[in-house]
């Protein structure tokens, strides 16, 4: 069952047609138009990756192990586990109920077919489809807060400049017709910035992004030049995300002339969408708010209209975050609160307009405010800023924290598979 | 104060230092042909911090910042506790005070079970050093007993910034005042506002900002860890004491630096003023000499001319000759006689004259070579670079001094840029 699932990619692969094809970027967007990228030197050197865990143990289980064992029957699982497909589908599923262990080990098992499992075999052979789970697995490693793993497996592929990685140097009759990256470009992304990035290599990062932006620039050059709007335009989002990939290791690093110069770059990029640009100032005026620079953020913040609903919602958690900073409380509570009339379901606004509360003396209405979330929308109020903030309330509030701290756990086991932060350090435990 | 018995109130202190911004989602980047991707996704991958996230640790607090913190008492019995109240002591090295709580309720209260009496507190640090904050719960057991208990929490106060000043006395009565201040923090800092609260004698002028009003440190008003930046100020006497000598040497304060700066922690505001700054002593010795009027810009081979004062500042009178005194490397010549009579001055007066030089170089030349002599004391007073001029070929040429281009230049590359 398995091996016949896999095989229709074998076979899509060498019919030079794709799979991935049905989840099209943008109409007119080919397959060598996504797949470009700037052929390294052949350096005839092969990726030999391997999965090192098939199985990951699970840290809320074990909490609830140690404080409540009873409610272990009450542990989430996947929803639909038995219509599940031991293929891109049933981890595309797993993804969507935040099931990343499951979805984890589903990779493994699928890479194993490919040779590049636990137990790998003699000849590794990759596709784009291989290089997709993998991926996908190094994604949801980093989800998960497994930086070890995930560094330990990413190791192989290096910077995906080996010769194995491109069309252009694989001997397989198959491919000749075929061009450009056998890994797709967030694969890229995610060894060359992403994971470094996480583990604390911030400058590692930047440099790497360099490389990743001249060759992205070069290909939407390219096609600018060439007058293919549409191509042009795919790449220019692309080289957005590279853009915004250095802000963040830029913020980093602390290194504001940098980000300064990326915001400059970004807004140079021709056609920039208004919600874009109200975004990009809205996020330039948050790190000078961070830094320390009130007025540079009140400017930043005021340079693009609020045109509707979003932006709306958008300028005044930004006024919120301005009061927050000039330790004005009062006037940042009511910000909240207005933008809260807006989007009654916002965990972002009702997280912030507690801290408001608590900052104006008034604990226990902050208090109410996390427990009455969570209670109401547990799938998606369980953040893991929320529960830390709680957490920390329930400490403030008496000498019977740990007791409340093991109520909100048990909510979190019933509700969520995984959590994109460790549990103990969450709660407190 | 015993620690033997269990205390039926609870206390329980959190400092609110800001919040921090963060966001823990693990947004990593995917496109809609990517295995992971879902649909409902965000589009962007701007940094996405927006939730306040509260102080995880009491942490440190420099000098000038505002000590915040939340007191929270909580009844952990059964039963209702009476005349509850706390009181909250800072504890320096050399001082103790006590900071205000509970302003708008009325203590001692009654705690029933579970309820809390709780509370923000405020206090602006103004020493260095270890500091205990020192929090005394005072209640009535349901015996009628007095009971109380203390709780401490030690934290220290560190120096933010290093202010290090340097004057400069002008010939004229103005002093040009260099304030080099180091951020000595673990974090990057912004420097809200520097400026010099002149003392009553003297006006200042901040000379950080360029003629359309915007700081000289443009975008970059951030000051990483160690790194250090230096402000001017064109401090001048009042013109009541500008006038009497004898004032003006009197006038040693200068002024007070007063600093306000905001953390890279989301803005925690901090603020410093220096003590009186101090001038260095103006010595004029027995004469002073000034200019009174004179153009900053003259014309190759045009005469120039300027007006000086000479004042008597020494405790008797005095009949002055003034002469030329000129060496042989100056190119500048004076022009007119070479020796000339002032006549008597008495303490205290002064006299004013007029001088021509022939400027035959270009480029900024300084006048000097000026000897006065006292003709009852045969004493000789030589005066140098008492002036600068910029000589320029053609005055019809505008020149900005500030920057020392010729403005004609920026009409041309403004046409530049247009074609």
């Amino acid at each position: 069952m398995e091996n016949s699932n896999l095989q229709k990619y074998f076979d899509l692969d060498s019919q030079n047609s794709d799979i991935f094809d049905q989840f099209k970027d943008l109409p007119g967007i080919t397959p060598e138009v996504r797949d470009m990228w700037v052929l390294p030197e052949n350096n005839q050197k092969t990726t030999t990756p391997a999965v090192s865990i098939e199985l990951f143990s699970d840290p809320i289980a074990s909490a609830i192990q140690t404080n409540c064992p009873a409610e272990i029957e009450k542990r989430k699982k996947h929803e639909n586990s038995e219509n599940l497909t031991i293929d891109d589908n049933g981890i595309r599923a797993l993804i969507k109920d935040n099931c990343y262990r499951s979805a984890l080990s589903l990779t493994s098992r699928l890479l194993s077919n490919y040779g590049q499992g636990l137990k790998s075999g003699q000849e590794i052979k990759h596709s784009k489809h291989s290089l997709q789970l993998w991926y996908t697995r190094i994604y949801l490693l980093i989800k998960i807060n497994e930086l070890e793993i995930a560094r330990k497996e990413s190791e192989a592929f290096g910077q995906l400049n080996n010769a194995d990685m491109f069309y252009e140097f694989t001997e397989e009759q198959a491919y000749k017709s075929k061009k450009g990256s056998l890994p797709n470009f967030a694969f890229r992304l995610l060894l060359s910035y992403e994971l470094p990035f996480k583990l604390n290599r911030s400058r590692e990062a930047l440099q790497n992004l360099v490389t990743i932006l001249a060759n992205t620039r070069k290909i939407h050059k390219f096609f600018r030049d060439l007058n293919k709007l549409t191509e042009a335009e795919f790449w220019k989002e692309r080289e957005i995300r590279v853009l915004c990939s250095i802000i963040n290791c830029a913020t980093h690093l602390k290194n504001f002339d940098l980000i300064n110069q990326i915001f400059d770059n970004l807004l140079l990029l021709p056609d920039l969408k208004e919600d874009f640009k109200f975004e990009l100032y809205s996020a330039w005026g948050r790190i000078h708010l961070q830094c320390g620079d009130i007025s540079t953020a009140e400017k930043k913040f005021n340079t693009i209209p609020s045109v509707n609903p979003k932006h709306e919602l958008i300028a005044l958690v930004n006024k919120g975050l301005l009061a927050v900073a000039q330790n004005d409380y009062n006037e940042a509570h009511n910000l909240f609160q207005q933008a809260h009339e807006l989007d009654k379901n916002n965990v972002m606004i009702l997280n912030n307009l507690a801290v408001c509360f608590l900052y104006n003396g008034k604990m226990h209405e902050a208090i109410a405010i996390y427990e009455s979330a969570i209670k109401n929308d547990p799938r998606n109020n369980l953040h893991p800023t929320t529960l830390l903030n709680c957490a920390t309330l329930y400490e403030l509030q008496s000498n019977e924290s740990k007791k409340k701290k093991i109520d909100l756990l048990k909510i979190v086991s019933a509700n969520r598979a995984d959590l994109e932060m460790n549990i103990d350090a969450c709660l407190k435990l | 104060m015993d620690s033997q018995i269990e205390h039926m109130l609870a206390l329980k202190v959190m400092r609110l230092t800001r919040p921090t911004l963060t966001n823990f989602e693990n947004l990593i980047f995917s496109e809609r042909s990517d295995l992971p991707h879902l649909e409902s996704e965000e589009s962007n991958y701007l940094p996405k911090s927006n939730f306040l996230l509260l102080p995880q640790s009491f942490g440190n607090i420099y000098l000038g910042e505002t000590f915040s913190s939340y007191i929270c008492v909580h009844n952990c019995v059964t039963h209702a506790v009476s005349s509850v109240s706390v009181k909250c002591d800072l504890q320096s090295n050399n001082s103790r005070v006590s900071i205000p709580i509970h302003a708008n309720r009325t203590i001692p209260t009654t705690l029933n079970q579970d309820e809390t009496l709780d509370d923000v507190i405020h206090y602006e640090v103004k020493e260095i050093g270890t500091h205990i904050l020192v929090c005394e719960v005072n209640y009535v057991s349901p015996g009628g007993l007095p009971l109380s208990f203390r709780k401490f929490f030690k934290f220290q106060v560190l120096k933010p910034l290093d202010v290090q000043t340097k004057f400069y006395n002008a010939e004229t009565d103005e002093v040009i005042l260099e304030a080099t201040i180091q951020n000595i923090t673990a974090n990057v800092i912004c420097l809200e506002r520097v400026e010099l609260e002149p003392s009553d004698s003297y006006t200042s002028t901040s000379l950080n900002t360029t003629t359309d009003g915007n700081s000289v440190f443009c975008s970059i008003n951030k000051l990483q860890p160690q790194n250090s930046c230096q402000f001017l100020y064109c401090i001048k006497p009042i013109p009541s004491i500008a006038n009497d000598l004898k004032t003006l040497k009197m006038a040693m304060n200068i002024g007070k630096l007063d600093i306000v700066w905001r953390s890279s922690n989301l803005a925690e505001r901090g603020r410093l003023q220096t003590s009186q700054l101090q001038r260095s002593s103006i010595e004029f010795g027995d004469l002073r000499l000034s200019i009174i009027e004179a153009n900053s810009i003259s014309e190759i081979s045009k005469p120039f001319i300027f007006n000086c004062r000479i004042t008597n500042t020494s405790t008797r009178s005095m009949e002055l000759n003034l002469n030329f005194n000129i060496k042989q490397k100056h190119c500048n010549l004076y022009t007119g006689s070479s020796e000339q009579n002032l006549g008597l001055i008495e303490p205290d007066k002064f006299k004013d004259f007029r001088l021509t030089i022939f400027p035959i170089r270009l480029g900024i030349v300084s006048v000097g070579d000026l000897q006065i002599s006292d003709v009852f004391m045969k004493r000789i007073y030589e005066f140098e670079d008492i002036l600068q001029v910029f000589v320029v070929k053609d005055l019809n040429e505008a020149y900005d001094l500030q920057k020392f281009v010729k403005f004609h230049d920026i009409p041309v590359s403004q046409a530049r840029q247009s074609a």
